[in-house]
């Protein structure tokens, strides 16, 4: 006999139990958690270079790197003197919460307002899977192009915050900022957009600001 | 590529739904997603058959996606299933 069972039941349930422990964890410890995701060569480690070596005397961050083999970024990082984890994914192209509840785990939770966690370098998978952070932010760049928005959606429908990097380049590059910040608010007008050049550090001011504000509103 | 880690997550489900109800075999799994979600019915289908292709209750079955989910919700939902009982 062929039967209907219904089932309705999420296959990332799993993923989704754990991203909430982690939430629950990084909300009770009052810490401020950041999930940067972008495409490879963005400028997600710049990024989160910059905002470090702005804020390390006024909060105290740490950091998760996720990429799938390396520790380039997070020898990037060590001149500052902040607890980092290094996870290697080993071939997985996004980061899940189970990885991200083992790299908390191994961290001094007490010692941190901020955490930052570098996603894996991709502008797809991870927008699919919660880990658990609080703000996720979408770094985009000038160099990428201007239909990133329309071409890869629940990245930027997911997003917190949409910083656009690299602005210093705009006049060698065909890149239309208003189309660009048109896509975005049609897919979510919600979001905060910044655009900004972390290795220039022009308007990188008006993200240290949001910043500060998000962490004292949390640590208060 | 997580099409393999979606597969081996729908059989743990499955396999525990298969063995409360008695079911000889599935022909079919309906699958919820979101319209912008990457994961491929093909790319699925060909991984699936591979690691099943010696297991005679799932040899058969074929997974059908449906891209239904909100554009903002997350996840990929085991609608219901077919089954010969």
């Amino acid at each position: 006999m062929i039967k209907i069972l219904r089932i309705e039941e999420n296959l990332l349930s799993e993923n989704e139990k754990i991203a909430t422990q982690v939430r629950n964890i990084l909300k009770e410890k009052k810490i401020l958690s950041l999930n940067i995701m972008g495409a490879p060569g963005s400028g997600k480690t710049t990024f989160i270079e910059k905002t470090i070596e702005i804020l390390k005397d006024d909060f105290k961050f740490g950091v998760i790197e996720g990429d799938i083999e390396g520790k380039y970024d997070s020898e990037r990082l060590e001149k500052f003197n902040i607890p980092i984890i290094q996870i290697n994914t080993g071939g997985s192209c996004h980061l899940e919460a189970n990885m991200v509840k083992n790299g908390i785990l191994n961290l001094s939770l007490e010692d941190i307002d901020i955490l930052i966690v570098e996603n894996i370098g991709n502008l797809i998978c991870p927008a699919e899977f919660d880990i658990g952070i609080e703000k996720n932010i979408i770094v985009s760049s000038i160099t990428e192009g201007q239909d990133k928005v329309e071409k890869y959606p629940l990245m930027f429908k997911t997003s917190h915050i949409c910083i656009l990097n690299k602005i210093d380049l705009l006049p060698f590059i065909d890149f239309d900022v208003i189309k660009f910040e048109n896509d975005l608010k049609k897919i979510s007008s919600q979001i905060n957009f910044i655009k900004l050049s972390s290795k220039t550090a022009e308007n990188f001011n008006q993200w240290i600001e949001l910043l500060i504000k998000l962490t004292k509103e949390k640590i208060s | 590529m997580h099409e393999f880690s979606v597969v081996d997550n729908l059989l743990k489900i499955i396999e525990k739904i298969c063995q409360e109800n008695n079911v000889k075999k599935v022909l079919k799994i309906n699958l919820k997603i979101n319209p912008y979600s990457c994961l491929d019915e093909d790319n699925l289908n060909f991984i699936f058959s591979s690691i099943v292709k010696n297991n005679p209750i799932y040899k058969d079955a074929k997974i059908k996606i449906k891209k239904a989910l909100a554009p903002i919700e997350r996840g990929y939902i085991i609608e219901d299933i077919e089954i010969e009982v």
